[in-house]
């Protein structure tokens, strides 16, 4: 009969509270169905509906489902209440937020010990810890108790008793509660009992829950907590969804929380559960502290990674949840701040200022350092990045990262702009390497290159760096360079890798290390950040462009000892080109393309001691680099580049230094010019030269002895003409010329890229 | 009082840490067989731990500090006068050799390491503590004067569970009548490594529980033997 009359019961509530829908709520809920035994031994049946829906106002419905006779006839509205609190360690109350409360209305029978609470309405404490909830419909008078539980039915903490029987306060009783009437309920609860400390358990589990619903939009997968938890300390099972956690006082010192209020021991448990969840930890267990690598402590290096990532995640977690509420928890000790407590520890653990920090990859304490570095507001010396909540949400949890080495190639990926910003914490917590130095920066030199060296770190005795590649990258940051594969600590540039830093449009130079761990499974690669700008070895940069249109081009610099120039020279057309010096300085050439290559170079085919290149070349941009051969001397001279066509066979000579033959037909090429040599003798010392042309044409006379620019002055060593006699030809007159020097003669339409045709060049 | 010493024994049971080390990793030395490598090791210094059904799934406990102590008695019942008990320590170091050793974890070159008696009450859900009884200190650095002092080999089976604890390091403590002031509590041997030139700046702790009731001038203790990791 007493089975039968249960049944019916149970039966009729769930058919009142689903059919009827109440409730106040500002989350959307699961059901649960839980039993529980009052303080006062007395059984208490509790059933919560199937499914809750956000609904403002309250309504009940006037149904005897206990049997019991109804008091009153009367229906209308009862207002409830709450304010709930909980005063931790130190007596300070804080509010009770977003934990699950009940109204029942309770029964008692003919005055016995044994009472059944009928769930009326169910709601959600706000941030401030208060609900209201209004019951229309109301069969009054009720008598209205609260039943307040540790968590939700996202996350609840349980008792560890096989039954698992979710923890709750009850509020005093109000009695007689009639229609119309406002009922005001407080629960305030100390840690003196397991039901108060379960309530703080529940808060640090519904903070971390709620961080996660944030960064995610949406409610994360169930758990429950249990408490006290066995064993020899608390952890997550899978399996179970379950959260374990100690009862045990911090005896150590005094001063640090116990298990209960160990915020971040109990967010950092959660922290797996949310692991799991997104597949971001594949740990194998095992022990782990702080300051310890990991790979070392397990002899294997995977295990160990991927240890200390899914702890120091875990971590790291529980601290940027309890920063994304700070407003709320700021008054709870040891809450909201940058120390990991645990109630065993002996001391607190700041992981803004991790002391032990060459533990690298596999270390626990430097990978939190790390990440937190990343999510902070970037204040300290290696720290410059501040990605906030959402950001560093994304970058640590997505596509199923499970080692800090994954993570940090996914950082790379998303926010190549701080490769190098995060280096030096890198290299600080020795996953990466340290600053690549020069060795040999006083002595570097175009022809001797810079030896560069570092230490190994990676954070492990077993499994260290061991490869690197040296990058170099110029003014802007832009990478100019990326060695091979090197597998030692000292690096020197083949004078190619130096020729090709060298030839960059950029007065100085950075170089940053990037590291490897090569044994067992391959880890990194891991930036430095770069090191000081380095100069180059006195050097200029210049660059021109050879166009279509030009006839003839010239640029006058003196160097100084050591110093050479490089000119990125870009040729808008033509294929060959004469590239050659003028002057009396001992001059030398060297072409480059773009990568560093060694093109051509000459150092005295020129007139005297000047460096003279014919080039063949499609259009293109080359590195033309001119120093003087002495480098422990200075000295002025003119580099001059014309465009030229090899084709004997319409007369156009150039770089082969051939006399022109006084009145011969010659023709030009299109973009091209016209270059000839003149000697000068005893009876050819005052001459004038002129073109006859079926063209605009223009002429160049220039004394390859002198840095003089080009002139119309007739009495300048290098001068220029264009209309001459006519209205079209060219003529230049000069007069003491040098018996025996070799002078270069340009002739060439007004414009090469639309002019050509023949000509003849006379001299008298 | 049954109840509360229920609560009391699962409480302290599960004062500790899980540190759980590559087997054998640790020692090994010569005069074991293929079976059992620490045979040579006098038994009173071997410390067998219960191991829990293997969850893969379950993630490792909370963050540790890394010290292991633990107590051992050949009886139960005392004269509360002359309760004296054979005390073990030492810690799990990664590496075979002190200097590599050293190098990598310089920090826990502890200068000291000071013993310590304490007693407490029971409170509420928790403890108090009533007593207080300094045994000694223990000079020398940890690792680079005492390193096979303090060394204790953790023995762990395939999946990373701990099996064994092996101490280098045995104290014999007569613990003072005076603790001895409740008609239940407990003791907690404790061992601390100050910081040189900070007492009060504890670098390292941790702390084995002997339950004990009181029978006029008798102590009971509950467990003969117990272990703290």
């Amino acid at each position: 009969m007493k089975i039968k009359r249960s049944l019916l019961f149970l039966s009729g509530i769930i058919f009142f509270l689903c059919c009827v829908g109440i409730i106040i709520s500002v989350t959307s809920l699961d059901g649960t169905r839980s039993y529980a035994q009052t303080d006062a031994g007395a059984t208490v049946q509790t059933v919560a509906p199937d499914k809750i829906s956000s609904v403002k106002s309250a309504k009940a419905d006037c149904v005897d489902l206990s049997g019991a006779e109804s008091q009153s006839s009367t229906v209308g509205s009862i207002f409830v209440h709450g304010a709930l609190s909980w005063i931790d360690d130190d007596g300070i109350a804080h509010p009770l937020r977003g934990v699950k409360v009940i109204i029942n209305n309770r029964e008692s029978y003919n005055n016995s010990p044994v009472y059944i609470d009928h769930p009326v309405v169910m709601c959600i404490a706000d941030d401030n810890g208060k609900f209201s909830v209004e019951i229309d419909n109301a069969c009054g008078p009720l008598n209205i108790v609260a039943r307040v539980y540790a968590g939700d039915d996202n996350v609840i903490v349980k008792r560890s008793n096989s039954t698992k029987d979710e923890y709750f306060v009850n509020s005093d009783v109000h009695e007689n509660v009639m229609v119309g009437e406002h009922v005001y309920l407080t629960v305030s609860e100390n840690m003196n009992s397991e039901e108060g400390q379960a309530l703080q358990i529940s808060q640090a589990l519904l903070t971390a829950r709620d961080f996660v619903a944030e960064m995610t939009g949406s409610q994360p997968a169930s758990v429950y907590a249990s408490y006290p938890g066995l064993g020899s300390n608390c952890n997550y099972s899978r399996s179970r969804r379950e959260i374990s956690i100690l009862k045990m006082n911090a005896i150590s010192t005094g001063n640090l929380p116990n298990s209960y209020a160990s915020w971040d021991v109990i967010m950092h448990e959660y922290g797996h559960h949310i692991e799991y969840e997104l597949g971001i930890i594949e740990s194998v267990g095992g022990t782990h502290c702080f300051d310890e690598n990991d790979a070392d402590v397990l002899g294997n290096k995977l295990n160990g990674i991927q240890l200390s990532w899914s702890e120091a995640w875990a971590t790291v977690f529980g601290l940027v949840a309890q920063n994304y509420y700070g407003n709320y928890l700021k008054d709870i000790r040891y809450v909201n701040d940058t120390y990991y407590d645990s109630y065993k520890f002996s001391k607190r653990y700041d992981i803004e200022n991790v002391a032990q920090r060459i533990y690298g990859e596999a270390g626990e304490g430097c990978i939190c350092a790390v990440l937190w570095d990343l999510f902070d507001g970037g204040v300290e010396k290696n720290d410059t990045i501040e990605l906030g909540y959402q950001a560093f949400w994304n970058v640590t949890t997505s596509n199923g990262i499970k080692t800090f080495s994954e993570f940090i190639n996914q950082f790379y990926s998303l926010y190549p702009e701080y490769v190098n910003a995060v280096g030096a914490n890198l290299t600080y917590y020795s996953m990466a390497s340290t600053l690549p130095e020069i060795n040999n920066v006083k002595d570097i030199s175009i022809s001797t290159a810079p030896t560069f060296s570092w230490v190994a770190q990676g954070g492990s005795a077993r499994f260290p760096n061991d490869r690197f590649n040296l990058v170099i990258y110029d003014d802007s940051g832009s990478e100019i360079l990326r060695t091979g594969d090197i597998n030692t600590t000292a690096y020197t540039l083949t004078q190619n890798e130096w020729n090709k830093v060298l030839i960059a449009n950029s007065q100085c130079f950075t170089a940053s290390v990037v590291s490897y761990s090569t044994k067992s499974v391959l880890t990194g690669g891991y930036y430095t950040d770069r090191c000081e700008k380095i100069y180059k070895p006195t050097q200029i940069n210049k660059s021109w462009t050879i166009k279509k249109t030009d006839r003839y081009n010239e640029d006058i610099i003196s160097l100084s000892a050591g110093q050479f120039i490089d000119y990125r020279t870009t040729f808008e057309a033509g294929e060959q080109k004469i590239i050659q010096t003028f002057g009396v300085a001992d001059t030398c050439i060297f072409v480059y393309d773009t990568d560093g290559r060694l093109m051509s170079y000459d150092y005295n085919s020129g007139y005297g001691a000047n460096a003279y290149i014919f080039l063949d070349i499609n259009p293109k941009t080359v590195i033309v680099r001119v120093r003087l051969e002495n480098n422990r001397i200075g000295g002025t001279f003119k580099l001059a580049i014309v465009n030229v066509r090899e084709d004997y066979d319409i007369g156009c000579e150039y770089g082969n230094l051939n006399y022109f033959y006084d009145g011969e037909q010659y023709s030009t090429y299109k973009d091209c010019v016209n270059v000839y040599t003149f000697v000068a003798t005893e009876y050819r010392r005052n001459i004038t030269l002129t073109v006859d042309a079926d063209f605009d044409s223009y002429l160049y006379f220039i004394d390859p002895r002198s840095t003089d620019s080009i002139s119309s002055d007739y009495n300048r060593p290098c001068v220029f003409n264009d209309d001459g006699a006519g209205n079209l030809q060219a003529k230049i007159v000069k007069k003491n010329l040098t018996v025996g020097v070799t002078y270069f003669v340009v002739v060439g339409p007004y414009n090469p890229s639309t002019q050509s045709g023949h000509f003849s060049l006379n001299i008298s | 009082m049954k109840k509360l010493i229920g609560i009391m024994l699962t409480l302290l049971m599960s004062l500790g840490f899980v540190f759980c080390m590559a087997c054998g990793q640790n020692g090994g030395t010569g005069g074991g067989t293929a079976d059992d490598p620490y045979a040579h090791i006098p038994a009173e210094y071997r410390f067998k731990l219960p191991v829990e059904e293997y969850e893969p799934d379950r993630v490792c406990g909370d963050t540790s500090t890394g010290e292991a102590c633990a107590y051992r008695s050949s009886k139960t019942e005392f004269d509360k006068n002359d309760v004296t008990l054979s005390f073990y320590f030492g810690t799990y170091f990664v590496y075979d050799d002190a200097q590599t050793q050293l190098e990598r974890s310089p920090f826990r070159d502890y200068p000291f390491l000071d013993l310590y008696c304490k007693a407490y009450k029971p409170v509420g859900t928790l403890f108090e503590q009533t007593g207080e009884h300094f045994i000694k200190r223990n000079n020398g650095r940890y690792i680079s004067e005492h390193y096979d002092k303090y060394k204790a080999i953790f023995v762990c089976n395939s999946h990373w569970q701990l099996t064994e604890i092996i101490f280098n390091t045995k104290e014999v403590i007569k613990i003072p009548a005076e603790l001895f002031t409740e008609s239940e509590g407990f003791i907690s041997f404790q061992i601390r490594a100050p910081h040189l030139l900070d007492e009060n700046n504890i670098q390292t702790f941790n702390s084995v529980i002997i339950n004990y009731r009181l029978e006029e001038d008798k102590v009971i203790i509950q467990d003969d033997m117990k272990i703290q990791y």
